[in-house]
């Protein structure tokens, strides 16, 4: 039998990753109760190894496992923001699980496993590998949103994420069974054959996109499969919320993109139709539910919608220009919410139950904590897509690509939902800022060291893709799909 | 040092803010001396500007021309010319008076106060001083942030209502006018082959008249609101009333002159023929502004919100100077945009001095303060009577500027407006009376104490610009004619140019975008 020929260095990445996460899975059991910290630590010192490995591998455009592995710009790109994403969350964690009384080491090898499934999915253009990713993705994460096991909301989150991902997976198999049944192969240059220049598309081919297209509109919360996103998002741990809202959603549009952008991209009109209802019907759902929201994890679920919604503008566009765009948009918007999650996973973590989740818990909070205040305000704003954050850069560049490609009612549509998103945005702005708490003020603990680091890696690392994004231009304009 | 001037004015309030960072809480007096010094030193160093200023040229001075974001074609493009010398001017002295104002006003959470008021700052000099249309929107954004906070935190009993209505009025212009940037952007790529937000090469652009007509609307709508102009103005007597003093001088002083500058600097250079399309009904809002703001403003109880009223009638002056497009009248609005600076700025100044011992800005808890304060009445008097017009002041020269202006356009325009300045004479008159003479009765009002040292300093300036401007204005109008007179034969050319040519009228028919040859 002949083994092919494997480019290790090509996967150093995500192997570095899934290593790390099998090594300390391993070493979990060995360690007392008082020191599952440990655990902690391998696993960031384990994925900033692996960081380095992807800068390694920047530029170089190789695959390997006979073009089952891509090894472009674009997935290197997004490796970098699932391994920040992961770093960022063990950071938060740290803490957060010790005031809990939850700290169990497993915690830390499910992030990078579920890190790892999002490398698999961003990293191949094959339908099944994509598959494979997502439920190494998934499964991880089911197990993550239950984590708090003692509390029922999270109990509620995890069963609820498992039983409709559950039920998604099967529509995102269906597709890939009539995307193979079409065209025979599960390469995503398969569709293009497929369909390219054809004048009737294959029927089945269209029922195989719109089946995909249900099965990762769940994945990243598009209406109409949200409905399992503001449940999860509430009841999971607050550090694992943010987490959720970052990494997977990002993993979910890569693979989206390529599949879609590249594969069906320009081949299928109807398609196209669909992503446009599609975007504004998500936006816009999001930005008003959001705004009746009194939990800030669910506002933010909500919210994480409607960030769905302007993603989705990238689809439609479907240029190259696009889908760069967009991966600096997912880029800014997961630092956004990672620090965002941080300060509300520090907040939270003021009391052994899930109860400080409410947007009155913010009252007043400025003034004892004005560092505290003027992160989330920042974090806010970011979201809400002002200048000079790292949100109004990837919004603007999403615009950007949408309008040169005359897509001005859709552009339109979304700013006025992002003025709609201002509204709720500030409303927390408005809670820690101009209003008095009415009895006691909730007692929120001190910055601890690591999430301390975190906060300020987030807090500079918006400002700093805000004021002066060139670097990460150079770095998105390489991510530019369909070269491959 | 030329290079660098705009860049060192409008990045040290900034600067400065940073330092109050680093400084606790409870150190009251250095933090409201280190942001005052800030500002004055700002203020200071950009009256060299005016010193160095060359009269006699329209180009812009000043400049300073950097790439920023190459892959956008986003330069770092500062310059100042004779339409926005006296804004940037107006700002820095504004800022440094309305620290000076809160110095015992404002007492708690002073360092976040002074941090917003120093950015705020920065955000205003950036608008007038940017020549890039990324930059201008990142600036034009910047200053809603602090100017929130500062009505916000710092303002009255309804101030969250007011706060956000201010944020989500202004966001909706702009958000829209961004969709018509990256449209514009669009636009000059395809004309020129070069992603560019340049500018001063967007005037060159032949723009297609029906896509004028919806980025003009874009453009417009942003600065209407902002100046704020009929029907547009209701979040204005809101901000207003519930913004402490300080907020309420910047507001009126230089934050409504973004949008009658916006529309100098961007709408009608970029869009003449959209110009001149709806020019007719941006002007009969303008009248209905002036005469609706002064009826409204006759009516009010409350001191704080009859000034309110009367800056949209006066802003609405401003807006109809321009439209005329005509040497005189177009040095006549902006003369007026410094002048509203400096007499509403001072009214805002003198209500809030009076607030701050009376604790009320009803009319009717006052009457005979003349005899208590009379230091303070004159002060009043004056900046009363500048905000009338009358002449020897500044207010005169610039409405009768105006309305020459205007009566070169429309006659009957003339007319309306200068019904509007007798109803000015009315309720500024009127309020004046009811506040100062009569009897006074009340037992609070006969124990008012005059005006300290450091009132008198805050006011001081400003009544000198008053009589400066009012009676010997030519060095600011010789600094602007070059720059005004370059401004209205550009737009003649262009708006000749393009309906020569006559582009078919398809909408957005992008393609068909040409730069002008030169």
């Amino acid at each position: 039998m002949n083994f092919p020929n494997v480019d290790f260095a090509l996967l150093s990445p995500s192997l570095i990753v899934c290593i790390t996460a099998l090594l300390t899975m391993l070493l979990v059991p060995f360690l007392g109760e008082k020191r599952q910290a440990v655990v902690a630590h391998l696993s960031w010192i384990g994925l900033s190894i692996a960081l380095v490995a992807v800068s390694q591998q920047i530029g170089k455009n190789i695959t390997t496992f006979g073009g089952m592995f891509l090894g472009d710009d674009f997935s290197q790109f997004f490796n970098g923001i699932f391994i920040v994403a992961a770093m960022l969350t063990i950071f938060t964690s740290i803490d957060y699980l010790r005031r809990k009384d939850n700290e169990h080491g497993e915690y830390y090898p499910l992030i990078l496993f579920a890190t790892y499934g999002m490398m698999v999915m961003a990293s191949s253009s094959n339908l099944l590998v994509i598959f494979l990713g997502l439920e190494i993705m998934s499964v991880s994460l089911y197990v993550l949103a239950g984590f708090a096991r003692t509390e029922l909301k999270s109990t509620e989150a995890a069963i609820k994420y498992f039983l409709l991902g559950a039920f998604a997976t099967g529509f995102t198999v269906f597709g890939i069974a009539f995307v193979y049944g079409v065209t025979g192969t599960f390469d995503v240059a398969g569709i293009i054959n497929a369909a390219f220049g054809q004048s009737n598309v294959d029927t089945f081919l269209i029922i195989g996109g719109a089946l995909l297209l249900i099965g990762f509109g769940f994945k990243v919360a598009a209406v109409p499969f949200h409905m399992w996103a503001p449940d999860a998002y509430e009841g999971a741990p607050s550090p694992i919320t943010g987490f959720m809202s970052a990494g997977p959603k990002a993993a979910a549009f890569a693979a989206m993109l390529r599949i879609f952008s590249v594969g069906f991209g320009g081949t299928v009109p109807h398609l196209q139709t669909l992503f446009w209802i599609l975007a504004v019907v998500t936006m816009t759902i999001g930005n008003i539910m959001a705004i009746r929201q009194n939990s800030i994890k669910r506002m933010l679920a909500f919210s994480s919608i409607a960030h769905a919604g302007y993603i989705l503008i990238a689809l439609v566009v479907g240029s190259g220009e696009a889908s760069s765009a967009a991966a600096l948009y997912l880029l800014a918007y997961a630092l956004t919410n990672l620090g965002a999650f941080m300060v509300i996973a520090l907040v939270d973590s003021g009391t052994k139950h899930d109860e400080f989740t409410s947007i009155d818990t913010y009252t007043g909070l400025a003034r004892k904590r004005p560092y505290l205040g003027l992160a989330l305000t920042l974090f806010m704003l970011s979201l809400a897509g002002f200048p000079p954050t790292a949100g109004f850069m990837g919004k603007f560049v999403l615009f950007k690509a949408a309008v040169s490609q005359g897509f001005y009612i859709l552009v339109v549509i979304a700013v006025l939902n992002s003025l709609v998103s201002v509204f709720y945005y500030l409303r927390v702005v408005v809670k820690m800022f101009m209003t008095e708490p009415d009895g006691q003020p909730i007692e929120i603990p001190a910055v601890p060291v690591f999430l301390m680091v975190a906060l300020a890696f987030a807090v500079a690392a918006v400002l700093l893709i805000g004021v002066y994004p060139q670097g990460w231009f150079n770095f998105a304009g390489l991510t530019i799909l369909g070269a491959n | 040092m030329n290079e660098q001037i705009l860049t060192i004015v409008t990045f040290l309030p900034t600067f400065g803010a940073l330092i109050l960072l680093f400084l606790r809480e409870e150190m009251k007096q250095a933090i409201k001396v280190t942001a005052f010094v800030t500002a004055l030193i700002t203020f200071l160093i950009s009256t060299y500007l005016y010193f160095n200023f060359q009269p006699d040229t329209a180009a812009m001075q000043f400049v300073i021309n950097k790439p920023w974001i190459k892959a956008l074609g986003v330069n770092y493009h500062l310059g100042v010319d004779g339409i926005s010398l006296f804004l940037v001017l107006l700002t820095t002295l504004l800022t440094a008076i309305s620290i000076l104002s809160s110095w015992t006003s404002v007492g708690d959470r002073v360092k976040g106060f002074m941090v917003s008021l120093l950015i705020l700052e920065t955000g205003m000099l950036g608008v007038f001083v940017s020549l890039d249309l990324f930059l201008f929107y990142i600036f034009w954004e910047v200053m809603l942030i602090p100017m929130y906070f500062l009505i916000g935190i710092w303002g009255g009993i309804n101030r969250i209502y007011a706060a956000i209505k201010f944020v989500l009025f202004t966001m909706f212009g702009s958000l829209l006018m961004l969709v018509a940037i990256v449209a514009l952007y669009a636009i000059r790529y395809k004309a020129t082959g070069v992603w560019s937000f340049d500018l001063l090469s967007y005037y060159d652009l032949r723009i297609p008249l029906g896509a004028q007509n919806w980025l003009f609307i874009a453009f417009a709508l942003a600065f209407l609101i902002k100046v704020p102009m009929f029907p547009f103005h209701t979040w204005l007597p809101d901000a207003h009333v519930q913004a402490p003093t300080a907020g309420s001088v910047i507001l009126a002083g230089v934050l409504l002159k973004m949008g009658t500058y916006g529309f100098l600097r961007y709408c009608i250079p970029m869009f003449p023929n959209a110009f001149d399309t709806f020019m007719p009904l941006l002007a009969v809002l303008a009248l209905i502004g002036i005469i609706y703001g002064a009826l409204v403003a006759m009516v009010q109880k409350d001191v704080k919100s009859l000034v309110a009223f009367s800056s949209v009638a006066h802003m609405g002056f401003v807006m109809i100077g321009m439209f005329a497009l005509n040497m005189i009248g177009l040095q006549g609005s902006i003369l007026q945009m410094l002048n509203h600076g400096i007499s509403t700025g001072a009214l805002f100044l003198i209500v809030g001095m009076i607030y701050e011992r009376r604790h009320t800005r009803l009319i009717e808890d006052f009457g005979g303060i003349f005899k208590v304060m009379p230091i303070f009445a004159t002060f009043f008097m004056i900046v009363t009577l500048s905000s009338i017009g009358l002449p020897g002041t500044n207010g005169f020269v610039g409405e009768f500027l105006i309305l020459l202006g205007t009566f070169g356009l429309n006659k009957v325009y003339a007319v309306i407006a200068t019904a509007g300045i007798i109803l000015a004479a009315v309720y500024m008159l009127w309020m004046f009376q009811r506040v100062m003479f009569g009897k006074c009765e009340k037992p609070e009002n006969q124990k008012l104490i005059d005006i300290n040292l450091r009132e008198k300093l805050v006011l001081l300036p400003l009544i000198i610009l008053i009589f400066w401007i009012g009676l010997y204005p030519k060095p600011f109008l010789n600094a602007m004619a070059p720059s005004v007179e370059n401004l209205i034969e550009q737009t003649t050319a262009k708006k000749m140019h393009l309906s020569q040519f006559a582009v078919p009228d398809k909408g957005w028919q992008i393609a068909t975008a040409t730069q002008i040859e030169e």
